[in-house]
């Protein structure tokens, strides 16, 4: 599989992982209809689309593709905890700045969660 | 299966203490329960008597944020939880590292233990196939059975049918669930802890002292030439500073007291002076000690100025001290004022090291070690006072001047400010005491609004 199918793939799953999260937190699933409820779901699968593609193509992709020396096992190893790391802090720090509004935190977390997930997604796929 | 069962009682309580609410008694429960499933789920490890003692770090800076609340007593019980988590995935690491990898535990253990075991078992997964129909018949079919029964059972006995309606699982939404879920990836995270693989190689491969072989070779007029400069540069410095200690006794001896700007220009500056000083110092001794010179036979001048430098240096922290003391005394005590005296302990530790380092033969990971120990503890140890009440109770009885509008803003300090209010009802201001009476209102209103998983100690005192 071509690394950019992979990266495609992966930025997809994380659409709607982020859709399905953020779905439950604002408590999308309870619309007035269901032609309501997959119009809203279209939406917000749409636009967190966009966001995964940047996401996944400008923070992770850029590891993947460039350093083909080691690896996907030993590259996921050496670079996912500095990654995390960082990412988590920036999470804290944001936080700290919105003075803990719970809304932002939740956003802000999902998006963490997402992150590490797609790491996984990314570096399992085509690894045979 | 135990994990299992742990986990999900584990998230359960988790949400039952964190859910909507602030940090208060939960956070002494929730460290136990933590306790108890790494206890239980990682016996041997967790017996080990290093992790053992940061078990009861741990147990303890939740005690202290319970009773002070302080910002420094939740940034203790971080640490120490880091340190263990980290201590149980790789006991013989550097605090530095355990620190990392506990932290990275925490935020991802479970993803990074996830992929390493999906592809351990990818191949003997792969044979394996998922039997749908059996699950499909071991939730559905029960499920479908108890809800027909329920149903029969209610239109059969209205005392049943009673009960059924009185359970109340309203508090059960999808806000709550996906906090719980929340939960049980932190504890998932938590009890299987895991390590930055490259980062604990290094370090256990890496030694704390210098390796001769390792070095690269210099010739022995090299070497004369460096020595040369190291004498010619520490000598110049160390006249330097022992001129500079001289004139800043001469200052400590004719300065007026009374005068807060002299005063606060002479710490403010003496500190600015403090951090280059030791920076440069560690960054210069460093460099002329990095390799060849420490095993060099005529090197003993250039270790005797680099010593001495040190201890001017150490002394240089002393004056500082002193005039940080004497601004205390006189304008009262603040968290700036307290962090100085925490930043001269740590240059005393920093200068400390590079001692040991020059004449021990030891390298730099010895001091960033040795540095981060030192930082540790006192982190520990500053969490053990409340520095709220502290400060309040040093400013109220042995400053000379008192910086009311300072202790209104601080938090931990409504009844003692309240009493003194009381007391001293004559010479304060009136807008002060309205501003004492409506901290301490807050606070019997606040304490009135909490509920049990966010009390300290501080509130249930004050109920009394």
């Amino acid at each position: 599989m071509s690394q950019t199918i992979i990266v495609l793939k992966t930025a997809a799953k994380t659409a709607f992982l982020a859709t399905f999260l953020l779905g439950i937190y604002f408590e999308i699933y309870d619309p007035a209809s269901w032609l309501d409820l997959l119009l809203l779901l279209c939406v917000a699968y749409i636009i967190t689309s966009v966001l995964s593609v940047i996401f996944v193509v400008v923070s992770i992709a850029p590891i993947l593709i460039l350093n083909d020396q080691r690896n996907k096992r030993e590259q996921f190893r050496c670079y996912v905890p500095y990654y995390t790391m960082s990412f988590f802090t920036g999470v804290a720090v944001l936080s700290i700045y919105a003075e803990f509004d719970e809304n932002i935190v939740v956003i802000l977390v999902i998006g963490y969660l997402i992150a590490a997930q797609s790491w996984i997604w990314l570096f399992k796929d085509g690894m045979k | 299966m135990k994990k299992q069962i742990a986990l999900i009682v584990g998230s359960f309580l988790f949400s039952l203490l964190f859910y909507r609410n602030d940090f208060g008694l939960n956070i002494v429960l929730f460290s136990a329960v933590v306790l108890l499933m790494l206890g239980l789920l990682k016996p041997l490890e967790f017996r080990k008597r290093t992790n053992l003692a940061l078990a009861g770090f741990y147990l303890l800076t939740s005690l202290l944020y319970f009773v002070h609340s302080s910002s420094l007593a939740l940034v203790a019980m971080y640490a120490s939880f880091f340190l263990l988590l980290g201590s149980i995935s790789q006991t013989q690491s550097s605090v530095y590292v355990k620190l990392m990898n506990g932290f990275f535990s925490t935020i991802a253990g479970a993803f990074y233990n996830y992929y390493n075991r999906e592809e351990d078992q990818k191949q003997e997964r792969e044979k394996r196939k998922i039997d749908y129909l059996y699950w499909v018949k071991m939730i559905g079919i029960p499920l479908i059975a108890v809800t027909t029964f329920v149903i029969l059972y209610r239109s059969a006995n209205p005392i049943f049918d009673d009960l059924v309606n009185q359970i109340d699982l309203s508090f059960i939404n999808f806000q709550w669930l996906f906090f719980t879920g929340f939960g049980y990836l932190l504890l998932l995270n938590m009890i299987d802890p895991s390590t930055i693989e490259p980062l604990t190689e290094f370090d256990s491969d890496t030694p704390n002292y210098l390796n001769k072989n390792s070095i690269p070779k210099q010739s022995i007029k090299e070497l004369v030439q460096e020595n040369q400069l190291g004498i010619v540069l520490m000598l110049i410095l160390n006249l330097l500073i022992l001129f500079y200690l001289v004139t800043d006794l001469i200052f400590l001896n004719s300065i007026d007291i009374a005068s807060a700007s002299t005063l606060s220009k002479a710490v403010h500056e003496g500190v600015y002076a403090l951090i280059t000083s030791i920076v440069f110092a560690i960054f210069i001794i460093v460099y002329f000690f990095r390799g060849n010179l420490n095993y060099f036979t005529k090197n003993h001048t250039l270790k005797t100025l680099s010593n001495a430098w040190i201890v001017c240096n150490i002394v240089l922290v002393v004056l500082t001290s002193y005039k940080n003391f004497l601004y205390c005394t006189h304008f009262g005590l603040t968290y700036k004022r307290v962090g100085v005296f925490i930043y001269l302990i740590l240059a005393v530790a920093g200068l400390i090291s590079t001692f040991i380092k020059v004449n021990k033969k030891q390298n730099l990971w010895y001091q960033l070690r040795f540095n981060v120990r030192v930082a540790f503890a006192v982190l520990i140890v500053s969490s053990f006072f409340n520095w709220d009440a502290l400060i309040t109770r040093f400013n109220l009885e042995q400053a000379r001047v008192t910086d009311m509008e300072y202790l209104i803003q601080l938090k931990n300090n409504s009844h003692q400010l309240k009493v003194y209010a009381d007391n001293e009802s004559f010479s304060m201001s009136s807008r002060n005491r309205r501003l004492i009476n409506e901290k301490f209102d807050d606070l019997n209103r606040e304490l009135a609004e909490r509920k049990w998983q966010e009390l300290t100690f501080h509130h249930i005192m004050s109920q009394e």
